[in-house]
């Protein structure tokens, strides 16, 4: 029993309380800890080495400042806990103390000639101030990609793992990460010089430029080239790819009859090469094979982009040359419009290709890019010849832009409109994708 | 360790141990006092046990020798709540303080009691078992997964509350277990015996057709401390005694007097049976375990 258990040392017993001394209970001034405001002068502050957020908006911030105060403290690491943390940054750090976080108001204070800037005191931090920078910096949201790729890389070579670094972002910033998106983020530093400068301007969406990864360097450069000319990517994409196609030696193919319509000088070679695709029916389709980049894991993938491309090209040539004034045409251009009518809408996305293959056929007459504002434009114009060919080219539109999005079985609104191609446009389907959906043509017996 | 286990400690051929638990939706009463007491007790006079702290505010795991700088980097009964560990690699042998600092020679065992220490995040439990549906079963699994003749009871100390947790363990209850409020003499905490009946009484009832879950917490013993001495005779002491011996005279069991000692186990971190042993409580205690079938038998 309790007998012969060694005696418990007490506490209770002692006259005075175990109690901690008041210095330690209390803060009484004196040494600042971690987690206190301090006031400081601008001067004796300076840039964080590991931000690479781009500084703008700093005018307009401070302006805010002016106004409405500083809402939100700055934090600061002193110069010498820095140092002895990165001493490979030692030559960057020209002040008493490091910001942690907060440049853009420092930045901003400073303009307005404040003498002091409040800034939390974060020494306890600086093991993970690179961290907080990268964190900090996507908490406020406007991180471009590349720079958001420029921080995983770095601390990817200070010696964390992807899974590590999604691991401690997604922790601290609201909205998990994955380890992909911080791999597909770093990739993004592989792309060419060209396209790393589209993504940083803005004239690149992220997921277009990872789509690009893996074509050649020439590829990607010509692949901007487009989609900054206004293409959409994926049709950039599908026509570089066909192009790939094209690309192989194909001896003297014969324009086929009705190919003559199109040759009208202003299609350009691009074109010209697309649209033979569409009649050229009678090339195997074994020569389309070359040292492609992206040998896509899908045949029927990639037979739906080069159909995608070649359709468009046959409606291109539609726009070029169909006559809204001819009562000959007058059945086409109700065929095209009973088929959008009759499908569900996609209206902007239908008008924005429309506007391109006008303009490309020259065929546009008002000089507007925006989609949406020249079709309004149209509409004004009072000119119904132009309004019927506008109409036209947004029914053909959407029906393309339905069929190149279905990846499954066609149906009858599909099969409508190639049968439409085939009629007015002298289209042949050419790969094996769409001579499986179109269902009759598997034989080659109207080849 | 081969032990016959007492088949008392096995009630109706079951593998897991009986279960004691100190349960009331009221601070202070002196849940923790009694618990570690008699699971102190209990382990001196030979019946081995574990004695699970499910409350966030840690005394027992304190009492039992495991404080803050203790606790660093230890798994915990939170731990348990989230399946990322098992029974064995969280419980503790039970200690209290002897020396200085933290070194091996710091502490003495208590033989015989182990403890599953609680954190701070404790308060966070409720949630966590609110948001996964599969951490009801927490406790049920442990049961379960029992298989051993380490322990001869389970003690469990709650916190003042009747939440998701504490409805996640006792569920797990039959009547062969015990509930035991440990109340003060005092006219609130006597007062607050209706509520726990009635929270007891809903886990009945909502578990009245299970057969996976027994479903049954019953009060099968009623512990009255802090009652009145020849030198201790607060009027309130007097009517809350006089109230309890009314209403539930058939389980209450011997009293457990006030004492000013009592309130010293929280300073010196040492269970009273250890730290001051002649004490009244610590004599009544003995005597309380006793006459619920914990008699000596080292």
């Amino acid at each position: 029993m309790a007998a012969n258990l060694p005696r418990p040392k007490r506490t209770s017993t002692k006259q005075a309380p175990a109690a901690p001394p008041k210095e330690e209970a209390f803060y009484r001034g004196g040494k600042d800890r971690s987690g206190d405001t301090v006031e400081l002068h601008p001067k004796d502050l300076c840039p964080n080495p590991f931000n690479r957020r781009a500084m703008s908006g700093v005018e307009e911030l401070a302006a805010t400042i002016e106004e409405v105060g500083l809402l939100q403290n700055i934090a600061h690491i002193p110069a010498d806990i820095w140092v002895e943390h990165y001493p490979e940054t030692a030559e960057k750090i020209t002040a008493a103390n490091v910001i942690l976080f907060g440049e853009h108001r420092w930045r901003a204070i400073q303009s307005l000639g404040w003498e002091v800037i409040p800034s939390v005191l974060m020494d306890d931090k600086v093991a993970d101030a690179r961290l907080i920078t990268l964190i900090e910096n996507l908490r406020r949201a406007q991180l471009s990609p590349l720079e958001e790729a420029e921080h995983y890389e770095a601390l990817r070579s200070s010696g964390l793992s992807y899974e590590q670094i999604a691991q401690k972002v997604g922790e601290t910033a609201k909205g998990a990460i994955s380890k992909g998106t911080v791999w597909k983020r770093v990739q993004l530093l592989a792309l060419e010089p060209e396209v790393q400068g589209a993504l940083r301007d803005g004239t690149l969406a992220v997921s277009t430029a990872e789509k690009l990864q893996k074509m050649s360097a020439e590829d990607q450069r010509e692949a901007v080239t487009l989609v900054q000319g206004g293409m959409r990517p994926l049709e950039a994409q599908a026509q570089i790819l066909a192009r790939q196609r094209q690309d192989e030696p194909v001896p003297d193919t014969e324009p086929a009859e009705g190919e003559g319509a199109v040759s009208n000088g202003n299609g350009t070679a691009l074109q010209a090469s697309t649209v033979s695709t569409g009649n050229a029916a009678a090339k195997p389709r074994t020569t389309a094979k070359k040292e492609q980049p992206k040998p896509s894991a899908d045949q029927y993938e990639q037979d739906r982009s080069t159909a995608a491309a070649a359709r468009d090209a046959a409606c291109q040539l539609l726009v070029e040359t169909v006559d809204v004034g001819d009562t000959a045409d007058s059945e086409l251009l109700l065929k095209a419009m009973t088929g959008a009518l009759l499908a569900p809408q996609q209206q902007s996305a239908a008008q924005q290709r429309a506007l391109v293959w006008l303009r490309r056929a020259e065929r546009h007459s008002i000089d507007d890019q925006n989609a949406a504002s020249y079709f309004n434009a149209v509409q004004d114009s009072g000119d119904g010849e132009l309004q019927r060919l506008a109409a036209f080219a947004s029914a053909l539109a959407a029906a393309e832009l339905r069929t190149a999005a279905r990846r499954h079985s066609w149906g009858t609104r599909e099969v409508g409109y190639l049968r439409l191609l085939q009629d007015h446009a002298q289209y042949a389907p050419e790969t094996a994708w769409e001579k499986k959906e179109l269902g009759s043509d598997t034989t080659g017996e109207n080849e | 360790m081969t032990r016959t286990v007492d088949p008392r400690f096995r009630p109706r051929g079951r593998r897991h141990p009986k279960i004691y638990a100190f349960i009331l939706e009221c601070g202070g009463s002196t849940k923790t006092t009694s618990a570690t007491s008699m699971a102190t007790e209990a382990a001196l006079r030979g019946y081995p046990g574990t004695i699970f702290d499910f409350d966030a505010n840690r005394s027992t795991t304190t009492i039992l020798g495991y404080d803050e700088e203790a606790m660093k980097g230890r798994k915990t009964v939170l731990d348990l709540i989230h399946g990322t560990a098992t029974l064995d690699e969280v419980a503790l042998p039970a200690r209290y303080r002897i020396g200085d600092g933290y070194g091996d020679d710091a502490f003495a065992y208590i033989p015989g009691l182990r403890v599953v220490p609680s954190c701070k995040e404790m308060s966070t439990a409720d949630t966590a078992i609110a948001e996964d549906a599969d951490r009801q079963d927490w406790f049920a699994e442990i049961l379960l997964g029992y298989d051993g003749d380490e322990d001869d009871v389970l003690w469990l100390d709650f916190p003042a509350s009747y939440g998701k947790m504490v409805y996640s363990v006792i569920r797990m209850l039959d009547e062969d277990d015990s509930v035991i409020p440990s109340v003060r003499a005092d006219p609130k905490d006597v007062k607050l015996l209706v509520p726990l009946f009635e929270e007891l009484d809903r886990v009945r009832e909502k578990n009245r057709l299970r057969r996976s879950v027994p479903g049954r917490p019953t009060v099968n013993h009623l512990i009255l401390t802090g009652t009145p001495t020849a030198s201790y005779t607060e009027a309130s002491a007097r009517k809350a005694t006089a109230l309890a011996e009314s209403l539930y005279g058939d389980i209450l069991t011997p009293y457990v007097r006030y004492s000013a000692d009592a309130k010293k186990l929280y300073d010196d971190c040492c269970p009273l049976p250890i730290l001051l042993p002649n004490s009244v409580p610590a004599v009544d205690y003995r005597k309380l375990m006793t006459s619920i079938g914990f008699p000596d038998r080292t």
